[in-house]
């Protein structure tokens, strides 16, 4: 997993490339103010999502009032993405946090509403609409 | 052994008959995938692509596909993270097109399922993938290991 980080309103998209197998997840953190953008693009899956679960919990740790995460970018998404963003709600609930999760694919999408968890999260079609409803 | 049929048949009874629809039996023609390796998480991507060069090979649509991926990748993870207590034994892969018209995914481990981890919503996102994922499914527990098999009509 590849981490980078910019402040401000940096071009995030010309960072979200999946690299080669090794690292083909890429995590892109934007701080916006009080708002945190979390873009992930990639394979999720049992090896890349290693420290996914950590990075979530530390950008939520500095209690930002709005965490977006944007999954637009994501083409394989598995259990463990989907544990990720299940640990990701639970944290974001316990510090008053309020997630917001982009999603605009089938890929992304059908995994969240077969486990049902596209009824308790916040999902926005992209990521200007979570960020506008801020 | 048991087996639990996991997901009622979303479609109506006879289009095809279920009994041809959920066969085992290979079609005369069409690609067959069967793949041994060993039972770690490391493994699990380069199964996953040759089974989406089969996949694509099989003429399903792009959808289909994708559904086929997740589930059977859901079910190497089971096998791989969850079935063994002692070191690497090897999980078997294999796809065949069946005389049913259906794909077939087989995922085979010979090991024990380990005890429900600290996260349960984990496991469970796993086997809802598993069971909702394809137009059937069936999971045999023995104490031979455990078999996934997961069909797909054509």
């Amino acid at each position: 997993m590849q981490v980078r980080r910019t402040s401000g309103t940096a071009e995030i998209n010309s960072l979200l490339r999946a690299g080669p197998d090794d690292e083909a997840l890429t995590v892109h953190i934007e701080h916006l103010g009080r708002t945190t953008v979390v873009a992930i693009a990639g394979e999720i899956d049992l090896v890349t999502a290693a420290g996914l679960d950590e990075t979530l919990q530390a950008e939520l740790e500095v209690r930002p009032a709005v965490l977006v995460l944007d999954l637009t970018g994501v083409d394989f998404f598995t259990s463990v993405g989907l544990t990720a963003v299940a640990l990701a709600q639970r944290g974001a609930e316990e510090r008053g946090v309020a997630l917001r999760v982009v999603a605009d694919s089938r890929r992304v999408l059908r995994p969240l509403q077969i486990t049902g968890m596209d009824r308790t999260l916040a999902l926005y079609p992209s990521r200007a609409a979570a960020l506008g409803d801020a | 052994m048991v087996t639990v049929p996991v997901r009622p048949d979303p479609h109506p009874v006879g289009d095809p008959p279920d009994a041809q629809a959920w066969g085992r039996e290979p079609a005369a023609d069409g690609p067959l995938l069967e793949h041994r390796f060993p039972g770690e998480a490391a493994r699990l991507a380069a199964a996953r692509r040759e089974l989406g060069a089969w996949a694509a090979a099989t003429g399903l649509d792009e959808e289909t596909v994708e559904d086929l991926l997740l589930a059977s990748y859901e079910a190497m993870v089971n096998a791989a993270e969850h079935a063994y207590t002692d070191g690497e034994r090897p999980v078997d892969l294999s796809a065949v097109c069946t005389a049913g018209g259906c794909v077939l995914v087989t995922v085979r481990d010979e090991g024990r399922w380990r005890p429900i981890p600290a996260d349960p919503g984990h496991r469970g996102r796993g086997l809802a993938m598993i069971t909702n994922l394809g137009d059937h499914a069936e999971i045999e527990r023995g104490p031979g290991g455990t078999t996934v098999s997961l069909w797909w009509r054509r």
